[in-house]
């Protein structure tokens, strides 16, 4: 008995050991800014009239009309990290040309495609590709436990850029739920409240959203949230770079 | 003649430097203790609110969320902290119920004097299970109250309240709305109006005057 446990847990931390190496593998890493414009947007025709958003999404978040009928379903292709075989346009352009099909994937081969026309669709799903930001530094972030018999609630962060250029947040996406910036302003006794299209983060700019304040509301929940939960948050920024957060969900009290 | 005029300029600069330096010097901070330095600090500038009587507020009838009636004029003698908000708020009600229960900690054996009246501006989305659900998680002692959005406007405009509709969506509608929380004593006056960010402790020496106050 005891042998068997141990040959299992050696297994599996045989595969784990696997699964590590496998993943990394040296690959150049994509350079969204290097790429020419007239092949993005040659690739952008090849995209829209091969039916890739109908899966993938316009904006290649994987959101397309077909995905919720997809398992697995299409995945996130602004996240660097979600590609299967590789991020550069080089990658990309084998993938779509052989496809995928194991584990129950659905991603047909292109093979229609001339070599030409693969590395400008690859060019478009490449531009896609928002990299983590090494300039906003996030710091602090919670999400309020959601009281019973609601599905709303708001998330609290610190945003520090102190680097040059300046950038803006265009917009939040949060697992399971619409999240918005939004602006509480105080007037008179009254707050009201505003949607907020963009939030300037200038050079040397520390943006604090807090309670009572700047927020980012969170609604429409799917279920509710309870501390100890992690709230997975992307925060986009204009200058094509995002930051992916796994936030912590804590109770309101006197501690925040 | 120049001379003179050169000692003036002199002069001046000399007593300019002077003012300067004795307004940016920082002033000499107080010795604080070594256990609650933030606290004693904070001691400095404190002092707890000045009870007024404001001519606003009023008795009024609305739904309470356990199903009964809530008259204010039958509850003479009791001390309460009024609000208007929703539960579908993603910040401030929240953020001030639980201000409120940080008040109540503090207020201790006295907390159950003071009742939180949660007066509901979407009371077609908040019904009286969903309120009670609600006000329960924040652990202060709370009542909802909600009624036809024409009982609930005339409370809104006798407390010189105000609330809007900002944006909506498949869910129902967002809010912005007043943020006041009102202190009422035990004659149903309103005593002092609250601001979000005040401090528990604040808000808890002003419902502790309140409750000081005679019966009757």
């Amino acid at each position: 008995m005891n042998a068997r446990r141990a040959a299992m847990i050696w297994g599996i931390a045989g595969s784990i050991f696997l699964v590590g190496c496998g993943d990394s593998f040296e690959e150049p890493a994509a350079d969204p800014a290097a790429l020419l414009a007239a092949d993005v947007e040659a690739g952008r025709r090849i995209y829209d009239s091969n039916g890739c958003a109908n899966c993938h999404g316009s904006d290649g978040s994987g959101r397309g009309p077909n995905a919720a009928y997809m398992n697995p379903p299409p995945r996130d292709y602004r996240d660097p990290g979600a590609y299967k075989a590789g991020i550069s346009v080089d990658a990309v352009a084998q993938s779509i040309a052989t496809g995928f099909s194991e584990d129950g994937a659905a991603m047909p081969a292109f093979a229609h495609l001339t070599a030409e026309q693969l590395r400008q669709l690859a060019s478009f799903v490449v531009s896609l590709q928002r990299p983590e930001s090494e300039l906003v530094e996030v710091e602090g972030a919670w999400v309020a436990e959601t009281p019973p018999a609601t599905d709303v609630t708001a998330g609290y962060m610190t945003l520090v850029h102190d680097a040059a250029p300046p950038d803006a947040l265009v917009q939040v996406e949060a697992k399971g739920a619409r999240a918005r910036v939004h602006a509480t302003r105080q007037r008179d006794g009254s707050t009201s409240m505003e949607p907020l299209e963009r939030l300037e983060l200038d050079v040397g700019a520390v943006v604090e959203l807090a309670p009572g304040g700047l927020h980012l509301m969170l609604s429409g929940l799917r279920s509710p949230l309870v501390a100890g939960d992690f709230v997975e948050l992307t925060l986009y920024f204009e200058s094509h770079t995002a930051r992916r957060l796994s936030v912590p969900v804590r109770r309101r009290g006197a501690d925040n | 003649m120049q001379n003179p005029l050169r000692f003036l300029v002199g002069a001046l600069i000399v007593l300019v430097g002077a003012v300067f330096w004795v307004s940016t010097r920082p002033a000499e901070s107080p010795v604080l203790g070594a256990d609650e330095p933030a606290e004693a600090a904070a001691d400095v500038l404190y002092s707890p609110p000045v009870l007024q009587r404001f001519n606003i507020g009023g008795d009024f009838v609305l739904d309470a969320h356990d199903g009964s009636v809530f008259d204010l004029a039958a509850h003479r003698g009791e001390v309460f902290l009024l609000f208007f908000g929703y539960t579908r708020c993603p910040d401030f009600c929240p953020a001030t119920l639980s201000l409120l229960a940080q008040v109540s900690e503090r207020l201790g054996d006295r907390a159950s004097g003071v009742t939180t009246l949660f007066v509901s501006i979407d009371p077609q989305h908040d019904g009286s299970e969903r309120l009670g659900e609600y006000l329960g998680y924040f652990g202060v002692p709370a009542i909802g109250l909600s009624g036809s959005v024409d009982r609930i406007d005339d409370v809104v405009a006798a407390y010189a309240g105000s609330y809007e509709t900002v944006s909506s969506s498949e869910n129902g509608p967002m809010f912005g709305h007043s943020t006041y929380t009102y202190l009422i004593d035990r004659a149903g006056g309103v005593r002092y109006t609250f601001r979000p960010d005040d401090a528990p402790r604040f808000i808890a020496d002003g419902v502790n005057q309140v409750l000081d106050e005679a019966v009757g």
